[in-house]
């Protein structure tokens, strides 16, 4: 029989490496016929600390697990668990191509197509650049006569 | 072509660098050139250098066969669409068989990859045996063996340790000479018949002689690069280690038999002739490759001749001292021949010449220099460049043919052959139009111009007709037909040269100044086209350019090519015809520049000038006469009893306006006859039908009489009439930018929430924030579903 580590996160579901609050180690659970390795539900006595929890670490399984927490008329707790995939695997060596980032370019280069731009509105403005040689006023007369003679 | 030979090159991981292995590898040449060869499959740490052999090394079981030997001997691939080495072997009769291999089998369908020289011992007694040496590049003779074939016990009989690749020299100190044997057509015995001479010498002064014998030898040379010393052939000078001759030899793929059993694989090996070598002054020619020795006696090999010059005429000659033995094949000179000549020696890699020439002035590009051009995977295929071409060659800048970066498994990119520019070159056309005169005027003396016709016109001496008078003056009756254009530009011109304005042979008082060039450009300065956002939206479709051009228009300009480099405007003025034509130039640095599109327009405005022409005006007023004549004539027919009346009414206008213009009375005469009898025969018609022809020729009449007494006085309009003769116009050049507006209020939480496009990669630990992206989970240990669900939520985005 195995136990669990009880506590919560604060952190965004979609959070890579939560970061969690341990309530309490060790804690024994009830055994069931079947746990489900990725939504398993803990049976364990029941305990106000935990009423609080929203995250379970179960090192028998090795993974960690969003929890949330319901009581019975036995005084038990019931644990209902769903993996928490994007912390309970070391993911910082997995090669990754990144398409998006918060933190990178601000904006770059790239086309982004979900940049807030007014579709239906553009400033103009306009550089000049101007050569005397061409004149409004003391312009010149081009005369062509046919030629030879004197 | 992909790598020829693979399997001899083989894989880049194969090729360990280790000093303790031999070939080049020694510590030696370490030292001298640590990046420098990679030859791994010659021999074994544990044998001294002269079992330092291939065979040696894989009878002590050192080196499997098929072993792959890496590319650090030679790169350069021979294709065997043009030269013969790449299929035919050149046997060595003498070589001391007694030991392993006792006979070679050629294996054709192989590329040659390598050639490969005679190398002497230093002791000259015909006995060969090797060194270890220092490997340089341009240094002069530093080469390890490279025998295939060796007796493993006894270096004196080891024959094949003098072979070294050609290629383990300086690629620029050495150079391959192309001879050939000249005989005579007509020659009973081509061997006493027979003399070598270069191919240029067969080319310009031997051509009337077949040839039955080609032969290269490589002349060993200071530094052909050198700028200090000429480039000398110095095939006898003694070099450490011994002497490299003249001959060649090439690497085969043979079947390797060992004393009659069949060793059953495949084995690299070299196979050459021993011929004399070039120290003696003897040069090895390649015989085999002229004539065919290819009865089997004594086990000679039949080899194949010619095969490049298949289908090229060839005359076979058998001497009756051995008409079994050898089989001669002349070939008559040609300008085909010669250059074939020319791409075999292109397929060796190196530098070569057609001529006995050695001293090249410290020229590479010196016109007889010959450079051989190796394709993206260092094979040649007969193609050279020679004199100034070569400095475009890859190799010219090659120490070594093993500096061409070359990696079997990752093939180079293919070598673009383009030459490009980011400069347009602009060349004036000027067309001067050698059959008028062109002044510059200010706006007084154009006014001048008008009281000048007058003059020119009242010129006329009194005792002279004036037709004459202005047939001889202006080429036509008239003065202002002298005058083809007169245009207003709205520019200034630096002509200073001064012209008095002639009106044909006229001389008017008008001091002008006369026009030069025909063609006037206009430069506006450059503009930095600046990247506002310094991002994404300073490109299409989100920003977008125009550019103004004084009398040209707006013209789109792309942005991509013009953003964060400077954009200037030529504008092209062409006074003859007053077209003006814009070009629009995007350049890196403010200079130069490429022009990316171009806009016309007319910058002149063409003045009008009138006078009036008698000629013209003569031959008005007898057409229209000519036509109202016409005009009763045909009315006769018509039985019209109108013409009664009208008769003496059309005479009497005739006259009366011929009189006016001072025309002969001709028409009168004409008319009074026919119209007269005209009358007298109208007798016999239905009323109303004479009615009505009556009312149609009264308006034929009337147009007739009318068209003779308006005759529209001809004025002479020179140019014609512009669209403007004057008009409001920016007469500068204006760069219009058209920018995105960005809501800021929405970026906020972009950052967190959306992300900035991007790509890059790296693995997740390299990243942090909001990130999208695709992973790459195959090296976690969890379940397919997670995975699937960890790269879905990558997909969307997660929090690192």
């Amino acid at each position: 029989m195995f136990t669990i580590d009880i506590g919560y996160t604060h952190d965004n579901n979609l959070k890579v490496n939560k970061s969690y609050t341990t309530i309490l180690t060790g804690v024994q659970i009830y055994p069931t016929s079947t746990i489900s390795q990725e939504n398993p539900v803990f049976v364990i006595d029941y305990n106000a600390a935990f009423l609080n929890a929203n995250y379970v670490i179960c090192s028998a399984l090795g993974r960690k697990y969003f929890a949330t927490i319901s009581t019975d008329t036995a005084n038990r707790m019931i644990i209902t668990c769903s993996c928490d995939y994007l912390s309970s695997f070391n993911l910082s060596n997995c090669p990754i191509q990144v398409t998006r980032n918060g933190g990178i370019g601000k904006p770059t280069k790239y086309p982004d197509n979900k940049y807030p731009i007014f579709p239906n509105i553009k400033d103009i403005t306009s550089i000049t650049r101007s050569n005397s040689i061409l004149t409004a006023n003391g312009g010149t007369y081009i005369l062509t006569v046919i030629g030879g003679g004197s | 072509m992909a790598n020829p030979n693979p399997e001899i090159w083989g894989a880049p991981s194969s090729w360990v660098y280790n000093n303790m292995s031999y070939g080049l590898e020694t510590t030696i040449a370490k030292l001298a050139n640590a990046d420098k060869p990679k030859c791994k499959n010659f021999g074994s740490t544990s044998y001294t250098d002269y079992q330092q052999t291939l065979l040696s090394a894989v009878q002590h079981n050192f080196i499997a066969l098929n072993t792959p030997l890496d590319r650090s001997l030679c790169p350069c691939g021979i294709a065997p669409e043009v030269s013969p080495w790449a299929k035919i072997a050149i046997f060595n009769e003498s070589n001391n068989l007694s030991a392993t291999p006792s006979r070679i089998i050629e294996k054709p369908n192989e590329n040659t990859n390598w050639f490969f020289c005679n190398r002497r011992g230093a002791d000259n007694n015909a006995y060969y045996y090797t060194r270890d040496y220092a490997y340089s590049d341009d240094g002069g003779l530093r080469y390890q063996q490279f025998a295939p074939k060796a007796r493993p016990t006894d270096i004196i009989y080891n024959q094949c340790l003098r072979i070294a690749p050609y290629m383990s020299y300086g690629l620029k100190s050495q150079l391959l000479t192309i001879q050939v044997r000249c005989i005579s057509h007509s020659a009973p015995n081509p061997i006493t018949g027979t003399f070598w001479v270069s191919l240029d010498d067969w080319k310009n002064n031997y051509n009337t002689y077949d040839i039955c014998g080609l032969r290269f030898f490589v002349r060993n040379c200071t530094a052909i690069n050198n700028t200090t010393l000429a480039l000398t052939y110095n095939n006898d000078i003694v070099q450490t280690g011994g002497y490299k001759s003249g001959n060649i030899a090439v690497y085969q793929t043979i079947q390797v038999l060992n004393n009659g059993e069949n060793v059953d694989t495949e084995f690299l090996t070299l196979s050459m002739s021993d011929k004399a070598d070039g120290r003696t002054g003897t040069i090895f020619d390649v015989s085999p490759m002229i004539y065919n020795w290819g009865d089997g006696r004594n086990n000679r090999p039949v080899y194949p001749c010619w095969n490049y010059f298949t289908g090229q005429t060839m005359n076979v000659y058998k001497p009756s001292s051995d008409p079994v033995g050898y089989y001669f094949y002349k070939i008559p000179y040609s300008a085909d021949t010669y250059d074939k000549m020319l791409k075999i020696a292109a397929c060796f890699g190196c530098f070569f010449t057609p001529t006995n020439k050695y001293q090249f002035a410290y020229d590479m590009l010196d016109n007889d220099l010959y450079l051989t051009v190796l394709d993206e995977n260092g094979v040649a295929h007969g193609q050279y460049t020679h004199g100034a071409e070569n400095a475009n060659n890859n190799l010219y800048s090659k120490n070594s043919i093993r500096d061409i970066d070359y990696d079997p498994d990752t093939p180079p990119t293919p070598v673009d052959p383009n030459t490009y520019s980011d400069t347009t070159n602009w060349n004036n056309v000027d067309f001067r139009q050698a059959f008028t005169k062109r002044y510059l005027l200010t706006g007084t003396q154009v006014a001048s111009l008008a009281s000048e016709l007058w003059a020119a016109q009242s010129s006329k001496p009194a005792d002279i007709d004036y037709n004459n008078f202005a047939i001889d003056e202006y080429l036509t009756n008239n003065p202002i037909d002298t005058i083809v254009s007169l245009k207003y530009f709205p520019c200034t011109f630096a002509d200073t040269a001064p012209a008095v304005v002639h009106l044909g042979k006229y001389t008017t008082n008008i001091a002008a100044t006369a026009l030069g060039t025909s063609v006037r450009v206009i430069d506006f300065a450059p503009i930095e086209c600046f990247p506002h956002f310094g991002d994404f939206r300073d490109y299409e479709p989100h920003t977008e350019l125009a550019m103004y051009v004084p009398f040209c228009g707006t013209v789109k300009i792309p942005t991509a090519e013009c953003m964060g480099n400077y954009v200037s405007v030529k504008l092209a003025i062409d006074t003859n015809t007053g077209a003006a034509t814009g070009y629009i130039i995007v350049s890196k640095t403010g200079t130069g520049g490429i022009c990316v599109a171009t806009c016309q327009g007319m910058a002149a405005i063409d003045i009008p000038v009138s006078g009036l022409q008698s000629a013209n005006l003569a031959n008005a007023v007898f057409n229209a006469t000519a036509n109202w004549t016409q005009t009763q004539v045909n009315n006769i027919s018509a039985n019209s009893g109108l013409f009664r009346h009208m008769g003496g009414a059309m005479g009497a206008i005739a006259r009366g306006m011929t009189n006016s213009f001072g025309l002969s009375d001709v028409k009168g005469g004409i008319l009074g006859g026919p119209i007269g009898a005209a009358g007298g025969l109208i007798n016999s018609l239905n009323p109303i039908s004479a009615l009505q022809n009556g009312m149609i020729i009264d308006i034929d009449n009337a147009k007739a009489d009318y068209e003779l007494s308006h005759i529209q006085v001809p004025t002479r309009l020179v140019g014609s009439a512009s669209p403007v003769l004057g008009c409001v116009i920016e007469l500068d050049c204006r760069l219009i930018i058209y920018r995105p507006v960005t809501d800021e209020t929405a970026l906020s939480n972009y950052a967190d929430t959306v992300g900035y496009a991007t790509v890059q990669g790296g693995t997740v630990g390299q990243f942090e924030g909001f990130t999208v992206g695709t992973i790459d989970v195959s090296g976690i240990n969890a379940t397919a579903k997670e995975k699937q669900a960890i790269a879905a939520a990558f997909a969307n985005g997660v929090y690192l």
